[in-house]
């Protein structure tokens, strides 16, 4: 079985979909009020785990063809999108260390294509 | 698990002394949480690939751009069947074990447990779906492994 690029191309916009996610769950956290009311009326934290279940709507149709060894590591390009919009949104810096990290990150994922061979 | 605090700044350096005192079997504890968040995580993947490969319907991006309902319609499909929900469900109790875990405590140094469900993930591909593995997508995975452990370890300043 051969993973096909419709597929990929799924799963890499469902964790760009989804990092915004992972923006407004941050944003929910910073107004967060205490006790679980302050959980149940956080609208932006709502707003981002709506934000995740719709994404992975996209990531459930990507792997319905493919194989789950090439799909899911893709997932990772993940935290490229999580650090630019850090970056962005919430002026958090980024040092040696995260660029190192990413990097392996984006060779890793291009290795992952590399062995997208049928056997 | 040894406490090198001379390693690492205390994250609140309010914390009473019994706190202090707690801190390293309770660092064990959302150590041993997430390790066993990891194989949670990587079950649920493996059910959401099952559930969606008996979805039969095959769509791509250009095709759900054209026509948003599919979204909605495929969103629905996914509801009705029982191992995405399972799957989709075992996600929700990931997600709160972890918060639990993670709560209040420094997330850098757990990075690379996080990091290991691409390689349980893997494994259960090769086992149970019958997936092949080549020299390519080992080495991507422990590119990938690296390069989560490496960021997730990454000082942030601020938060």
């Amino acid at each position: 079985m051969n993973t096909p690029m419709s597929s990929i191309i799924l799963v890499l916009f469902s964790s760009f979909i989804g990092s915004f996610g992972a923006v407004y769950l941050k944003l929910g956290a910073e107004y967060m009020k205490p006790g679980v009311t302050g959980i149940l009326t956080n609208y932006r934290l709502g707003f981002g785990i709506a934000l995740y279940l719709f994404s992975s709507i996209f990531f459930v149709m990507g792997v319905a063809q493919g194989e789950l060894t090439i799909l899911y590591p893709m997932v990772s390009l993940g935290y490229l999108w999580a650090v630019v919009w850090a970056w962005i949104f919430f002026k958090e810096p980024f040092g040696k260390s995260k660029i190192l990290g990413l990097v392996l990150i984006i060779v890793g994922v291009a290795c992952i294509n590399l062995g997208n061979v049928p056997h | 698990m040894k406490p090198d605090a001379g390693s690492k700044p205390l994250s609140a350096p309010s914390l009473s002394e019994t706190e202090l005192g707690n801190k390293s079997s309770s660092a064990r504890n959302s150590f041993l949480v997430v390790f066993f968040c990891t194989f949670i995580g990587a079950a649920a993947q493996l059910l959401i690939k099952k559930g969606a490969g008996q979805l039969g319907v095959h769509l791509s991006l250009t095709q759900v751009l054209h026509d948003p309902m599919l979204v909605l319609r495929f969103g629905i499909r996914i509801l009705e069947n029982a191992k995405l929900f399972i799957g989709y469900s075992l996600y929700g109790v990931f997600t709160v074990l972890m918060a639990y875990a993670l709560k209040g405590r420094e997330l850098s140094r757990l990075y690379p447990i996080i990091a290991l469900t691409y390689v349980w993930v893997m494994g259960l591909s090769v086992l149970m779906l019958h997936e092949h593995v080549n020299t390519f997508r080992i080495l991507g995975i422990i590119l990938i492994v690296a390069g989560v452990s490496i960021l997730g370890g990454s000082k942030v300043t601020g938060a």
